[in-house]
């Protein structure tokens, strides 16, 4: 009812109204903005982050490029440091928008600075006063190749060398235009997902709109709103072309079982399991000429499956490795527990027969008899020289093992058959997913989700570290350096986040909305 | 009671005759103060010239639009370098879904074509 509400306000009106609403700047902007990044209170969003390992990855980051120089020596020339003239020029509301130009993408950035400051900054910078432009003062900082239009309490920013945006918002300051990126469908939908995110006005808030170009088509938006060390996230997207592979799902199901797995790896998530049958599972069935479920389990199978990744500690294995090694655990909900273990086993047995036939006999897979199985107990078939093959050579890839149980058939609400390739990992999921004071449901969670996952960055930035000393095992001698790069850089962001929950739907084939929350690691000092 | 005798200056005025030392001495000095100011002007209006050009602020680099572009284009060659890393890991991977049957079964099945064959 309030989003209908918000959009009708939003249609008669024909731009965004709402106080704060993150997309206001949206009405001053030419319709074929492609791209369109707001930030509020940006000030307190740098001091938020400044101590925090996020906060030191993005200046990292930055401080690799020639931005940080360049933007010292405009402070310099205003007189202040770099973080109090970003505060004073950009630490308010601040808008970045950009627009495919004739040559090259056009750019400008609007940003709200009291009158009297503006005026004093313009003074220390001296630029040369241009002819104004519809009643607004231009002004031309030549030594920065910048030009900049006031009104008011807003200023334009521009590079002097593509200023087609810059000439086409410049009118706009005094007046909002009768069409304008307001009217667009995503700033509709991304003001309904600035008012559900909700947040006090003195909030750091963020806003990103895309269109996308030919073939995807179509646009995304996302909110932001930072709360201490909590990020929430609202998403949504739709697609000319959809790059989704699976089904839209028909079930409705309820996301709580995750909760588990929390503290047991450091990714998990959790999918209804009628949109199977994507890429991997078409790749099994080729590879082995198995499907990786059988037409028996399949049928016994009930509303949802587990996908859990998490890593053994090679130094505590035998023969120990230093490595932390990442293993894969897969649970699928099913109906009947005591039909699933002697499907599982039929599945598995014809599973470990297909890799055998694969390796042409090189892998030596020892074929699990049935009568070796004991009632209830997990089985484990070692297939190391088959992962060796398929992965390389790896610190402790020779053991590797299929392992497989079927839990809670000791009387819990839910059963679910478990694969895992690690005997450990598979008793880990077993023992938490049978817990079932944790997975109960929780009223209003039941929805016709995509998927739903959790997070754990600070564990994978641990696994991603171990991979970087042992980088030589994953690349060729050339790409040694720039893998361990590139593996540096992923561990140094998930350094940042300690934990990340998020939920996706699909309400329809082409489109997508996303909520998520991160919880941003402590301040560096705290941690000490 | 005599005429003065203005030949001598009628004549010099007409040019006909030469001029006294004084005189030329005069003119000689008129000339190089002309020429002495003529070159004051000259080098005066010069040095503006080049002073007033010189003082046209000159974007310095990187200047920030130009830093940002930079920028750009060098975390997205980052971000393209580190996707196809790992990517490479990967990339295995879908080469094996070569069939089975089409391997080779002879002494030179470890060096097949796709390079893809059981290294054990």
């Amino acid at each position: 009812m309030r989003s209908t509400t918000v959009i009708a306000i939003c249609l008669l009106s024909g731009r965004a109204v709402l106080a704060g609403d993150p997309f206001e700047a949206a009405a001053l902007a030419p319709p074929d903005v492609r791209l369109f990044v707001h930030i509020d209170n940006a000030a307190r969003l740098r001091g938020q982050l400044h101590n925090r390992p996020i906060g030191r990855w993005v200046r990292s980051w930055l401080a690799q490029g020639e931005l940080p120089a360049a933007w010292e020596r405009l402070a310099n020339a205003a007189g202040l440091t770099e973080a109090d003239f970003f505060d004073k020029c950009l630490g308010r509301r601040v808008t970045l928008m950009s627009r495919a130009g004739e040559f090259s993408s056009e750019w400008v950035v609007l940003t709200e600075i009291e009158p009297d400051v503006s005026a004093a900054l313009l003074r220390s910078l001296s630029p040369r006063v241009l002819a104004p432009s519809n009643d607004v003062g231009v002004f031309h900082l030549a030594e920065q190749a910048l030009v900049l239009a006031r009104a008011d309490r807003l200023v334009l920013i521009a590079p002097d060398d593509g200023r087609g945006l810059f000439d086409a918002v410049v009118p706009n300051l005094h007046r909002a235009p009768d069409v304008s990126l307001a009217q667009h469908e995503a700033v509709l939908r991304g003001t309904i997902l600035g008012t559900e995110l909700g947040g006090d006005p003195g909030q750091a808030r963020a806003a990103v709109l895309i269109q996308h170009a030919p073939p995807l088509g179509g646009w995304s938006v996302a909110v932001a709103g930072l709360d201490d060390d909590r990020v929430r996230v609202r998403h949504a997207s739709r697609f000319d072309s959809a790059p989704f592979r699976s089904r839209v799902t028909a079930l409705t199901w309820d996301p709580s079982p995750l909760r588990c797995l929390e503290g047991t790896g450091f990714l998990g998530y959790i999918e209804p399991t009628d949109t199977s049958g994507g890429p991997f599972d078409a790749f099994v069935a080729t590879l082995l000429g198995e499907p990786l479920i059988s037409q028996a389990l399949g049928d016994n199978l009930g509303a949802r499956r587990i996908t859990a990744v998490s890593d053994v500690e090679g130094r505590l294995e035998d023969p120990p490795f230093d490595l932390l090694l990442p293993t894969v655990a897969r649970a699928y909900e099913v109906l009947d527990a005591a039909r699933a273990w002697s499907q599982v086993d039929t599945h598995m047995i014809r599973l470990v027969a297909a890799l055998n036939q694969l390796g042409q006999g090189s892998f030596e897979l020892a074929v699990p008899d049935p009568a070796d199985f004991e009632p209830g107990r997990p089985r484990s078939v070692p297939i190391g020289p088959m992962a060796r093959w398929l992965f390389g050579d790896i610190a402790g890839i020779d053991q590797v093992s299929l392992n497989w149980t079927v839990a809670g058939a000791g009387g819990a609400a839910t059963r679910w058959c478990i694969v895992a390739s690690h005997p450990d990992h598979l008793d880990a999921v077993t023992a938490a997913l049978e817990n079932d004071a944790r997975c109960l449901p929780i009223a209003g969670e039941q929805g016709g989700w995509t998927t739903s996952g959790i997070g754990h960055g600070r564990r994978l930035a641990q696994n991603l570290a171990s991979w970087s000393t042992h980088a030589e095992t994953l690349a060729a001698p050339e790409d040694v350096a720039a893998m361990r790069d590139a593996l540096d850089l992923l561990r140094e962001l998930a350094q940042g986040v300690d934990r990340c929950r998020w939920r996706m739907t699909r309400p329809t084939a082409e489109s997508v909305t996303t909520e998520a929350e991160f919880e941003l690691s402590p301040p560096e000092s705290s941690e000490q | 009671m005599t005429a003065p005798d203005l030949t001598e200056s009628v004549l010099r005025r007409l040019g006909l005759a030469g001029v006294t030392p004084g005189t030329a001495k005069r003119r000689r000095r008129r000339r190089a103060f002309l020429r002495a100011t003529l070159c004051a002007v000259v080098v005066g209006a010069g040095g503006l010239v080049v002073t007033l050009l010189s003082s046209q602020p000159q974007p310095l680099a990187p200047t920030v639009p130009s830093a940002i572009r930079h920028d750009l284009q060098q975390h997205g060659r980052t971000i393209d370098r580190t996707v196809r890393t790992i990517r490479g890991i990967a990339r295995q991977l879908p080469t094996l879904t070569v069939p089975a049957s089409s391997r080779h079964d002879g002494p030179d099945a470890q060096v097949s074509d796709d390079g893809v064959e059981p290294s054990i």
